[in-house]
């Protein structure tokens, strides 16, 4: 999944690749295979539409196909050959995102109640806020699913993108992770001190809010430290005992002089 | 984006574009003049500009595959801002 900008790949054809590689990962995970890593196998551009292609794969709804055998997928030819032991669900999915991607953007028009005019970002900034979320997309692929349509495959898949939410991913998830380490009133503290306290937060994030570690060679200071501190609990404790002990001897000494006087009176 | 009850995340990469978009278009408008405040707002941009562009230059096909995803998974837009 390199991504080097000097490639003489456009950034469609990666991300496009990306996204291909990514949905057959998925789906080959969720069915508790080997994830897939060489996917060089499957030249992707012949996987591509034609007009007639629609139908494959879409006999029935079944999303990734988990009841049908390996046989039953409708595959378009093309893939069967190219892809020798992959006539399987995943190469089903792996079909269905290349017609998807291949296939020009959808018209709002076709979303029925919804307006061209309120589609996005483009309209006028007074609308911006009550417009910017419309269409909402999620509607057009339940659509899909549905109506068993040519992408009901890939719905699935767009179930599982979908329920991330934006400030958790990537780039995104760093500023916010950043912003809740750094109040509003912290405006002095530097970009060093703050990126040190994020990767700070982020190792103990990611080890279960546990900031020390396992490993012994690094965590003998702080054994140390403790034993040291637990070794001076302990003199504390004695030296307190030892003081409450004296005063006992004291007190009972005391007690003995008082009965020895009283008998010497009597 | 954090109080809708819909989808965002493929709105995302929509978003750095627009507001390239329109910080490009505000450090145009305030180069024209040369009075201090604006040359003020131009490098305040022209900041916020660069920091957007160390942003948006990690999200790669490697490091950014899920903004990517449902991107491409908006049926709208797919490959086309790319």
């Amino acid at each position: 999944m390199d991504s080097n900008p000097e490639d003489e790949t456009s950034y469609t054809t990666q991300y496009q690749e990306a996204f291909l590689k990514y949905v057959e990962n998925e789906n080959w995970a969720k069915h508790r295979r080997a994830p897939v890593n060489e996917l060089e196998t499957v030249p992707r551009n012949n996987l591509l539409p034609s007009a007639t292609t629609s139908g494959s794969c879409q006999s029935s709804f079944d999303p990734y196909h988990l009841s049908s055998s390996d046989g039953e997928c409708l595959m378009p030819n093309n893939v069967a050959e190219m892809t020798p032991g992959r006539s399987d669900p995943a190469a089903c999915v792996l079909t269905t995102a290349s017609l998807y991607l291949n296939w020009p953007p959808d018209a709002p028009n076709n979303w029925g109640q919804i307006d061209s005019n309120l589609n996005d970002y483009q309209s006028s900034q007074m609308k911006i806020a009550s417009t910017f979320w419309i269409p909402d997309i999620t509607d057009w692929w339940r659509q899909q699913e549905e109506t068993h349509s040519k992408y009901a495959n890939l719905s699935n898949v767009a179930h599982d993108m979908f329920s991330i939410i934006p400030d958790g991913v990537g780039v995104e998830a760093s500023f916010s992770f950043g912003r809740g380490d750094l109040g509003w009133s912290q405006s002095k503290t530097t970009g060093q001190t703050h990126r040190e306290e994020v990767v700070v937060r982020q190792f103990a994030r990611d080890n279960n809010g546990i900031l020390a570690v396992t490993d012994p060679e690094i965590d003998t200071i702080n054994t140390e430290n403790d034993s040291v501190m637990n070794q001076e609990a302990g003199e504390m404790t004695l030296h307190r005992m030892s003081r409450v002990h004296d005063i006992l001897e004291m007190w009972q000494g005391s007690e003995n002089l008082r009965a020895a006087q009283k008998k010497s009176r009597a | 984006m954090s109080k809708t009850l819909t989808v965002t995340s493929h709105h995302l990469i929509t978003v750095y574009n627009d507001m390239f978009d329109h910080m490009d278009g505000v450090m145009q408008a305030v180069a024209q003049n040369k009075t201090q405040w604006k040359e003020d707002l131009c490098f305040a941009v022209k900041l916020a500009r660069q920091e957007l562009s160390e942003y948006s230059a990690k999200v790669t096909a490697t490091t950014g595959i899920l903004l990517i995803s449902t991107h491409l998974l908006d049926p709208l837009r797919k490959l086309r801002p790319f």
